[in-house]
């Protein structure tokens, strides 16, 4: 069973966190840096060939944490593999315990280190939702029986801050249709943005974890300001963080987070943290959000894996 | 029209290798049209063969290269010329050269090697004298009643049904930034003809295959 959907239907404020996987077999860093999240989140992601760069798969990662008794969430992604390989991996996936999934377009290769790869985008997230859906409901995509059914948690994503709103929501409706029972958010660097979104997505009922990353230089925030399309990051949040002396950058990113996690938990269900190797941050910025009274010292806490 | 752009002349000259004299063909629809093989193109290329110490046994700028029987009869009226020439040098798109060889084979002519004098793009839509934009992937099932008449398949540049991706940013393709994203035109069209709820119906996976290939129609 996924602890992330027993979690959410609860009604826990859900923390998620994510880790990306190695260019290469040594993956000794990604089970700590998991594993050391996995003590204050609920499940961590595992990125799948994140910006389009050649890197251990998500699946692999993802059985690996299922192992060591961290919840995985492992990412889907349309770029590289047709629907045969996808349902393919993903029964794979479910075969090794990884329970939740979360399902994404994926960067075009051109924006990667394989620039002339063949992109597939056989399905589009949508499509690869209802993917997860059949499997669940234990067919494949063309009808055929399974012996052995899935029965994944699927999320996807969605950008609040896009400057093609009205469509972003349109398609945020389709992937509810299609299956999504959780949804993480592009970075959110301005609450008002994430509000208003959330005041039009709300009717979906479904639950959305804000995106959060660490903003850990105003250098940081122009760069995501100017290079990262459909990402909003108010010039006083990078006038704010240019006054802060290198020494006192690692504090004000924690207070930022958490100012920006307490205004906004009214009005949505969880964060994903992006900590970007500021992992251990986690617990400081959860304490001062009002998240967590220190649960790596209390005994019972179910999120701490073994 | 068939886009095609001119192969390098240095690339052209290495892969005739010797071959001399050759045989020119060009064609005066879409390759004309592209500024690749119409007459002018085909007289310029024969003279810059001839700087180059290859010479040419003649040439024909065909009406239509992708005409099978037409393109036939036209190589047939050439066949002393064809018959003194080691080579063929095709200035049309891909299918044009390899029509030429068909009707090659046919006429008996066939050990001639036929080389691509060009590199073929898209099916596009001229939008000034020297513009091309693709609209159309010739994807085999059009979709454009669903999406105000703005191809998807075509115009996004991950082929995406069931709306954008995160990586528009100001009314731009992140991965091609030149173009526009489909997925704002698409919403603007709607928007105007008052029909966003075409997008929100879940488009399943397509059955027909987009890329499937070899294609071929016979019709009774």
């Amino acid at each position: 069973m996924s602890k992330l959907s027993e979690a959410l239907a609860r009604g826990e404020f859900v923390v998620t966190s994510e880790v990306g996987p190695p260019k290469g077999t040594r993956v000794d860093e990604l089970m700590a840096k998991a594993a050391l999240l996995a003590r204050w989140t609920h499940a961590v992601n595992v990125t799948e060939q994140q910006h389009s760069c050649m890197k251990l798969s998500s699946l692999a990662a993802c059985a690996l944490l299922c192992q060591r008794g961290v919840e995985p969430i492992v990412h889907a992604v349309c770029r590289d593999r047709n629907r045969v390989a996808l349902q393919s991996d993903l029964l794979a996936a479910w075969a090794l315990g990884i329970r939740n999934v979360l399902v994404l377009t994926g960067d075009h290769p051109r924006m990667g280190d394989h620039p002339e790869a063949l992109p597939v985008f056989d399905l589009d997230s949508v499509q690869l939702l209802l993917a997860v859906q059949r499997l669940n409901q234990g067919f494949d995509l063309a009808e055929n029986p399974l012996e052995g059914a899935t029965d994944f948690f699927a999320g996807a994503v969605v950008n609040p801050t896009s400057d093609a709103l009205e469509l972003q929501l349109i398609k945020m409706k389709k992937k509810v249709e299609a299956g999504a029972r959780f949804f993480q958010t592009q970075a959110i660097f301005a609450p008002e943005r994430l509000e208003a979104f959330m005041e039009r997505a709300a009717p979906l009922r479904v639950p959305v974890l804000a995106g959060l990353v660490l903003p850990k230089s105003h250098t940081l925030a122009r760069f995501m300001k100017e290079k990262v399309p459909g990402m909003y990051v108010p010039d006083e949040l990078i006038a704010e963080l240019s006054t802060v002396p290198k020494a006192e950058r690692r504090q004000k990113a924690v207070e930022v987070a958490a100012r920006i996690i307490r205004r906004i938990r009214p009005v949505c269900q969880g964060v994903h943290i992006m900590a970007l190797g500021w992992e251990e941050l986690l617990p400081d910025i959860l304490a001062q959000a009002g998240l967590r009274e220190k649960p790596w010292e209390d005994p019972d806490n179910p999120h701490i894996p073994e | 029209m068939i886009v095609s752009v001119p192969k390098p002349l240095e690339h052209i000259l290495t892969r005739l290798d010797g071959e001399s004299p050759v045989f020119l063909v060009g064609c005066n629809l879409c390759a004309a049209a592209c500024r690749v093989g119409g007459e002018r193109e085909v007289r310029a290329m024969a003279e810059a063969l001839t700087q180059h110490g290859v010479s040419v046994a003649g040439s024909r700028v065909l009406d239509g290269a992708c005409n099978a029987r037409k393109t036939r009869r036209e190589l047939e009226s050439c066949r002393a010329a064809l018959e003194g020439a080691r080579g063929v040098l095709v200035l049309a798109c891909g299918g044009g050269a390899q029509s030429v060889l068909a009707a090659l084979l046919d006429l008996r002519l066939e050990r001639l090697p036929v080389h691509p004098g060009a590199d073929t793009l898209m099916q596009a839509e001229q939008s000034g004298p020297a513009e091309f934009e693709q609209l159309c992937s010739l994807c085999g099932e059009c979709l454009l009643d669903d999406y105000g008449g703005i191809c998807p398949v075509a115009r996004c540049a991950k082929g995406l049904l069931n709306g954008p991706c995160g990586g528009s940013a100001g009314g731009r393709c992140e991965v091609f930034p030149e173009h526009p994203c489909a997925w704002v035109l698409i919403g603007e069209r709607l928007r105007r003809l008052d029909r966003l709820d075409l997008l929100e119906r879940v488009i399943p996976p397509r059955s027909g295959d987009p890329r499937a290939h070899p294609r071929r129609l016979r019709r009774s």
